[in-house]
């Protein structure tokens, strides 16, 4: 067993001195002179044709020094896809959710920017409106987007073996739906930007991002700037979890803001705004038919989906995409058939959450995998272990697993919380588990290829600057980045200072999205590292007068294997000048390294029919929920969540914990209370006390089962962990309702009303 | 516009507070003090907890119009001389910290809550949390923290050894 000097340690965060006294700056904190305050005046209706727009009375303000609509830019289009966005920064000739961007204002505070929105004086027709998927499927329905036919964002269509020999071929086939809902990231941090124009015309925009160079390449293209006149820096990040993957209108409104008035200008939304106007999870309708030998083994998969994707593009193809992906590596499934629609409707478009659409088909998935075992009669342990991938599988659909812990969680899991004891006992308390697995490292082909970058100096006192373009936004990657190089260079990790989130010196990355960063941007790291300890032992070499080959490196020294007494300090050899008695300055010749890690592995898929490999590596687990039910009332309680997880190599064990932890409350919110609550398009419960977030009443005790199966291909053996603990822990959840009342909840959240009316109904079926 | 003189980290400050001033307001936007956040501005989210004449309280929900003779703790003012205090070094050393934003308002209502009951058991911490939304941790770290946090400024005051 290999002995690691870093990596694998319980480490604190390496700037959480910064955050814990207050002064890690965050957006908002950040000042500039002359700056301005941004508003934006958004659509009050949920549809409706835009007749004029007067914007003369808030121009008359003397405080207010732009007022913009979209007669200025025209066309402006920002998602994440830019091939297909279609959401206007500022519309031109219709709203499409209420919230929708109309026209936006710069000004000397924040009250006068307001006050000025207050002033447009816009004419709008109202147009029907249509806010539930099935509804806009219906040929009457109201047409959001003219070049949008029947509603239809888009649709999948794929087969992978011969489904109907499938069936045909089964014992029994098992056909249910399920539902899930809008939920939101409520990043404690609402979703800000700031935008500086510089004496050359040179575009500084600092956003809440989790892409700052995707951003500098979307605010590229549509401003029409060279990327080279574009710098987008991030501060620290209150939280994203997929919310700020995606480019927002304010990222660009802010961006013309800025360039109209040459001063800063600073648009951040307010909790309701973030609320009304920011991208949640996209709702489904998940109807899965299976297929089974009734040796529990499973012949074939069809599922069909159906997702309100709201108002426009972002995600909502390869979000879906992306889910039934999910379909057929999970358990060993010989032919399987995806179908989906994403469908437009008159309420705020969907984005990326955690998860990225696997939450939502891992509950349907978990759920009906429990209902089949019932039904033929096989403990859902069992089954799940039947049917289970292994390293070396390849899945119908291209998918190919390097490496696999499934069926150690299972095992693990199942040991860890007493399987066989607890499970079935019927007394209002109940166990139930359910499995998943996540693509890591991928989602990037639609950038051209799937790589992360990074530059590292040595600094002649032996410490480290890394400069990576791998964005922290709170989940711990610059730390887990700084392991990595502390490990490949002999060094203490406190030696290392991370540089990121600044496209204006960092080398090109795709983002903190994807469970890419430890994957991805681990990678480009050690690539890196190895490169400067490669200098570092040259120089070692050259003073200790031996081959390099009989150098090892550990706590900031490179000593002679054989007699550890010889060594010089990293310090030393970075200190090497060209002469022995150089000067009273020395400064060294500096160390530099730099390396662009691509993945080998994966390949660029067709979304929409394609078959191939899309993410270099995939990661497997196994929650088991036990929960307590309270008949009368319908509260559920969450008594404890064991969470087995293959996370290929733990880089650090108390970050995974805390993703894990962090993830499985989220995934509880997401069973059990949190829904964005539309009416008539109008969100009514846009404050988070209302939206019922994960309080601390609400923990549950987790423990974590990190299994590590040492990936091929991770840097270390590391796969990425950022979304995975959130997907199975519904459908465990459902699961083990079942277990405690034998009602079976088949749409979340899983509220106290919907289980006293399935109490009801069960009581009078008896 | 009423003139308010009060106390923020042990120094006075002097000021004519506009009415519709928060005390959020005033130490993010007159004083500087950025470390207090803002995360919601309608009191449900706790981030922007300071230490109010004693009290842990919502800086949002303040007018600064109020706060003529109050003495006023924020997270900049916890620790002194470069060191941390218990519940910061406590927060870091657990791991009760990812994105960081609700971090100075969760240290500062712990602060709260360990002056007031300096050996709380894990089901008082929670309960006395529960309006400091976390969205990063699930709170399980947190918890730990708090109770780290409350040893060790026992042991500090020779209480427990």
């Amino acid at each position: 067993m290999i002995e690691f000097n870093a990596i694998g340690k319980r480490t604190p965060r390496i700037d959480a001195v910064e955050q814990v006294t207050g002064s890690a700056q965050f957006l908002p904190d950040l000042k500039f002179p002359n700056m301005l305050y941004g508003a934006i005046l958004r659509s009050t209706i949920a549809h409706g044709r835009i007749l004029n727009i007067d914007t003369s009375r808030a121009e008359r303000l003397s405080r207010v020094k732009a007022v913009i609509t979209s007669l200025d830019y025209p066309t402006a289009c920002v998602g994440f896809y830019m091939g297909v966005a279609n959401k206007e920064c500022l519309v031109s000739d219709k709203v499409r959710f209420i919230g929708d961007d109309i026209a936006a204002v710069a000004a000397e505070s924040q009250e006068s920017a307001q006050e000025a929105c207050s002033l447009i004086k816009v004419d709008l027709e109202p147009l029907p409106a249509v806010f539930d998927p099935e509804e806009a499927l219906k040929p009457c329905a109201p047409l959001i987007h003219d070049d949008s036919p029947g509603n239809i964002a888009g649709e999948i269509h794929k087969e992978f073996g011969d489904v109907a020999d499938g069936f045909a071929a089964s014992d029994k086939i098992f056909e249910s739906s399920y539902r899930t809902y809008a939920a939101a990231h409520c990043c404690l941090e609402t979703r800000g930007t700031i935008a500086e124009v510089d004496v050359h015309g040179r575009l500084t925009i600092w956003s809440t991002t989790q892409i700052p160079h995707v951003l500098r390449e979307i605010l590229s293209m549509v401003l029409n700037l060279p990327v080279g006149k574009i710098r987008v820096r991030k501060a620290y990040v209150g939280g994203g979890f997929g919310s700020r993957q995606s480019p927002d209108p304010i990222d660009l409104i802010c961006a013309l803001l800025a360039l109209k008035t040459k001063r800063p200008v600073r648009l951040i939304k307010d909790r309701i705004e973030e609320f009304t106007t920011d991208r949640s999870r996209y709702p489904m309708i998940m109807t899965l038919k299976t297929g089974m030998k009734s040796n529990g083994s499973i012949r074939a998969c069809h599922a069909d989906i159906l997702t309100d994707a709201g108002a426009y593009h972002d995600q909502g193809i390869t979000i879906t995409s992306h889910a039934l992906s999910r379909i057929d590596h999970c358990y060993r499934i010989p032919c399987v058939r995806m179908d989906a629609k994403v469908v437009f409707t008159n309420k705020v478009y969907g984005g990326a959450f955690r998860g990225y659409g696997n939450p939502q088909i891992t509950f349907a998935i978990e759920s009906q995998m429990d209902e089949i075992a019932e039904a033929l009669g096989i403990d859902p342990l069992e089954l799940r272990i039947i049917n289970a991938c292994h390293e070396g599988d390849v899945a119908a659909g291209g998918a190919r697993i390097t490496s696999c812990g499934l069926t150690e969680s299972l095992n693990r899991s199942a040991s860890a919380v007493g399987w066989e004891d607890k499970r079935g006992r019927s007394n209002k308390r109940g166990i139930g588990m359910a499995c998943f697995v996540h693509s890591g490292g991928g989602g990037a082909w639609a950038h051209g290829g799937n790589f992360s970058s990074a530059f590292l100096k040595v600094e002649y006192d032996g410490s480290v600057d890394l400069i990576t373009g791998v964005p922290d936004v709170g989940q711990g990657s610059k730390t887990t980045l700084a392991l990595i190089a502390a490990e490949v260079i002999g060094i203490p990790v406190a030696d290392v200072r991370v540089h990121s989130g600044d496209t204006g010196i960092a080398p090109v990355a795709l983002g903190a999205r994807g469970s890419r960063e430890t994957f991805l941007g681990g990678n480009a790291v050690k690539l890196a590292a190895e490169d400067a300890k490669r200098q570092l032992q040259d120089r070692a070499a050259f003073i200790l007068g031996v081959p390099v080959e009989e150098l090892g490196s550990i706590q900031g020294r490179i000593f002679v294997k054989s007699k550890p007494a010889a060594f010089v300090t990293i310090a030393q050899a970075a200190a090497k000048t060209m002469h022995e008695q150089a000067s009273a300055f020395p400064m060294g010749i500096p160390v530099v390294a730099s390396a662009c890690y691509t993945d080998p592995v994966s390949e660029m898929v067709d979304l929409v029919a394609g078959c191939g490999n899309p993410c270099p590596t995939y990661t497997f687990g196994t929650q088991i929920a036990e929960v307590e039910v309270d008949t009368d009332t319908g509260q559920v309680t969450v008594i404890r969540v064991v969470a087995a997880h293959d996370v290929g190599k733990a880089i650090n064990p108390m970050a995974i914990e805390g993703q894990l932890e962090g993830s499985i409350s989220q995934g509880i919110g997401f069973a059990l209370t949190e829904r964005v609550i539309w009416e008539k398009g109008v969100v009514k419960n846009p404050k988070l006390t209302d939206y019922n977030l994960p309080t601390t009443m609400d923990i549950s005790k987790v423990i974590s089962i990190l299994i590590e199966t040492n990936d091929p291909e991770g840097p270390f053996g590391a796969k990425g962990i950022g979304e995975a603990g959130l997907i199975p822990t519904a459908g465990a959840i459902a699961n083990a309702i079942y277990d405690a009342i034998g009602v079976r909840i088949r749409d979340l959240p899983i509220t106290a009303d919907k289980i006293l009316d399935a109490l009801e109904e069960k009581a009078g079926n008896e | 516009m009423p003139e308010v003189q009060f106390e923020v980290n042990g120094e006075s400050v002097r000021l004519t507070a506009k009415p519709h001033w928060t005390l959020l307001d005033v130490l993010r936007n007159e004083l500087n003090l950025t470390g207090t956040k803002c995360g919601c501005e309608m009191g449900d989210c706790c981030a922007c907890t300071i230490i109010l004449d004693g009290r842990a309280c919502n800086s949002c929900l303040v007018l600064a119009a109020e706060l003529d003779g109050s003495s006023v703790l924020t997270i900049e003012g916890l620790s002194k001389d470069g060191g941390l205090h218990p519940v910061q070094r406590a927060f870091v050393d657990h791991g009760a910290i990812q994105c960081g934003f609700c971090t100075p308002g969760m240290v500062m209502s712990t602060v709260s809550l360990l002056n007031r009951i300096p050996n709380p058991s894990k089901d008082e911490v929670r309960l006395r949390l529960a309006g400091n939304i976390c969205r990063c941790t699930g709170y399980t770290k947190i918890v730990e923290a708090v109770m780290a946090a409350s040893k060790a400024m026992r042991c500090g005051d020779g209480i427990i050894k």
